[in-house]
């Protein structure tokens, strides 16, 4: 008897087609490299450089009804570190728990930002979850 | 999906899509469009967006697409939809992230055969004094109390710190403030965003463009705006900044429970939504509110810097570089306002998106001297092509709740305008076309390149043909200061 293996996907991220805004893709074997891979798709799309050093370390709860409320605050509250306290995270550490997520940062200062992102959006959000892993699509205000 | 057959040809500038469309719309959806820029609007979402804006609670009318309309997300961007006052909802993405986005036009008597030799020093002197581009910050340092100043009397702060003339107020929608704004609402994050950012321009779409009005249609109305043919005038266009962009962030997020609370069944959660009677629309009329008076005194403090930048150049060189206000008017923003439907006159709550208000004749709320030839609506074009002034119609109040289109409108996706330009290529067309153009970014300048708009002149000639507003004046660019 054979035994089915299902591979799980390799994170990923890619730029999607939006006529007034940026959106983007996000695959990932699991939740938490899902998150950490939309922060990165995140970072690139508005062209944020951190800083070599020093490393700044950040702790964040957040509390959301959903996963995709999660995903959106999640991001809204990297950008909010972004433009208040410019530092971006590039390592991340985060524990799922219910509607709870514990999140450890650790990132620098952003040294420069080619693009101003103003908000991640709910439109048309979804993450799937399949045999392979989780996908999302995300659309940022610009 | 809509196809074109799904619409009802109503003339041939507008069409219908009917409630019968789909099942859940609750009021049918009218486009003001010619065949040939609908047929670009078919190439993404925007009518599934604005059928999707139909099903909201509340509605009255009909939800209105302007030609200028592109898919953004949850309303389409140039889309207006006003709901019952008080019975129903406010959505805050039918007002969109940088709330009261819009734009100020200031006329001025100087030639352009006197300004042209100082082009450069004037592009140089407007970068240096109006801080633009990505995460910059004012030149202003705001304590707690003043920022919930601003956002309680915007343009009016502005006015009692030396920064904005009498005519400025007057001559901007509802004088700069809005009443009912309260900073209580507006939570300590948006206030941290806002607070360092106040007269800044910001980045994107927003920019300071040197016009020249180079054909006048309406002598008399230009006469009354101060618009000379041959003479500069000048473009301001930017909005709240982080404030607002936190403020919509904010609500969405609350909101999320307010439509479990009430019941509200959602096609698309970014079309998140309150009763304008419940706390939490209360909550964020107040707030939103808030946001747009901070995008007023925003744009009066980048206009009294433009103002310094212009005496810095003109001074001894002209003889009057003053630049007098023409007119300030908001594209995203929620207004309770009275509109005649289905012959009666109520209180409804308009959602405009990507939408100006484009009030005709007689209309309550304009400046004593535009009571007679109606509001000034400005359409700002991309950069490098042109930009008009309009006038709103009296025939227009009851169509549109005295609305009309807010500029171009985006047909290719920023990945798709940087593959096509390149940035510093784009400058030096630019520039042989006689154009100046200083950009914070060069990917950022090619995503805002010409050929990913729709021809302005096109949209314009469809709000004119299809009776929603009256040609003005022409404007073409000279010296753009892009964010």
């Amino acid at each position: 008897m054979g035994i089915l293996v299902t591979m799980k996907i390799k994170a990923g991220f890619r730029e999607i087609e939006h006529t007034a805004d940026l959106a983007i893709e996000v695959w990932a074997p699991d939740l938490p490299s899902l998150f950490s891979q939309a922060a990165q798709a995140m970072y690139t799309v508005a062209r944020v450089q951190l800083a070599e050093t020093p490393r700044i370390n950040r702790l964040i709860n957040l509390h959301a009804q959903d996963i995709e409320s999660m995903l959106v605050l999640f991001l809204n509250e990297l950008i909010f570190l972004g433009e208040c306290d410019e530092v971006g995270f590039d390592e991340m550490d985060l524990r799922l728990s219910g509607e709870d997520m514990e999140c450890y940062l650790s990132g620098a200062d952003i040294k420069s930002k080619g693009r101003e992102i103003k908000a991640a959006t709910y439109h048309g959000l979804e993450v799937r979850s399949g045999a392979d892993g989780y996908r999302a699509k995300v659309v940022f205000d610009v | 999906m809509v196809r074109l057959q799904d619409l009802k040809r109503i003339s041939d500038y507008e069409w219908e899509i009917p409630k019968s469309f789909r099942a859940d719309m609750r009021v049918p959806v009218r486009i003001f469009s010619t065949k040939t820029l609908l047929e670009e609007v078919m190439q993404d979402k925007s009518l599934e967006q604005a059928v999707n804006a139909a099903t909201l609670p509340g509605l009255v009318g009909k939800v209105l697409v302007m030609p200028d309309i592109h898919q953004g997300y949850g309303f389409p961007i140039g889309g207006v939809a006003a709901t019952r006052y008080p019975e129903g909802v406010i959505s805050p993405g039918g007002i969109g992230y940088d709330i009261n986005c819009g734009v100020r036009l200031m006329a001025s008597q100087i030639e352009l055969g006197a300004a042209q030799p100082h082009f450069k020093q004037l592009a140089m002197a407007l970068e240096k004094n109006c801080p633009s581009g990505v995460g910059t910050k004012g030149q202003l340092r705001l304590s707690e109390g003043e920022l919930d100043e601003v956002c309680r009397t915007g343009s009016k702060w502005a006015l009692k710190k030396g920064m904005a003339t009498e005519t400025d107020v007057r001559r901007t929608e509802e004088r700069g403030s809005l009443a009912g704004a309260d900073p209580s609402k507006v939570g300590q994050r948006a206030k941290q965003r806002g607070r360092p950012q106040l007269g800044s321009l910001g980045a994107g779409n927003h920019f300071i463009e040197v016009d020249v009005v180079d054909k006048v249609f309406d002598p008399e109305a230009a006469r009354i705006m101060g618009l000379k043919e041959g003479f500069l005038a000048l473009q301001v266009h930017c909005g709240s900044r982080g404030l607002g962009h936190q403020v919509c962030s904010d609500y969405v997020q609350e909101f999320q429970n307010a439509v479990r609370k009430y019941g509200i069944q959602l096609v698309d959660r970014e079309l998140m939504c309150a009763p304008l009677d419940s706390p939490e629309g209360q909550a964020y009329l107040a707030a939103m509110r808030c946001a747009a008076n901070y995008a007023f005194a925003n744009r009066q403090i980048l206009a009294h810097y433009v103002r310094q930048a212009f005496g810095e150049v003109f001074a001894g060189k002209v003889d009057n570089w003053q630049l007098v206000q023409v007119y300030d008017i908001a594209h995203n923003m929620g207004k309770v306002e009275k509109h005649v439907v289905d012959g009666e006159e109520i209180e409804v709550c308009v959602h405009r998106k990507g939408a100006t208000r484009a009030f005709g004749p007689g209309a309550h709320g304009l400046p004593p001297e535009y009571r007679e030839i109606g509001q000034p609506v400005l359409v700002p074009g991309s950069m490098g092509t042109s930009s008009w002034v309009l006038v709103g119609t009296e025939a227009n109040m009851e169509r549109t709740f005295g609305s009309s289109c807010h500029g171009a409108g985006r047909v290719m996706s920023r990945q798709q305008a940087k593959k096509k330009v390149w940035g510093a290529t784009l400058i030096e067309e630019l520039e042989a076309s006689g154009i100046h153009v200083r950009a914070g970014s060069m990917p950022g300048l090619a995503e805002e390149a010409p050929e990913a708009y729709k021809d302005v002149d096109m949209v314009v000639e469809t709000v004119v043909g299809a009776g929603i507003a009256n040609k003005v004046a022409h404007l073409r660019p000279l010296v753009v200061i892009k964010g």
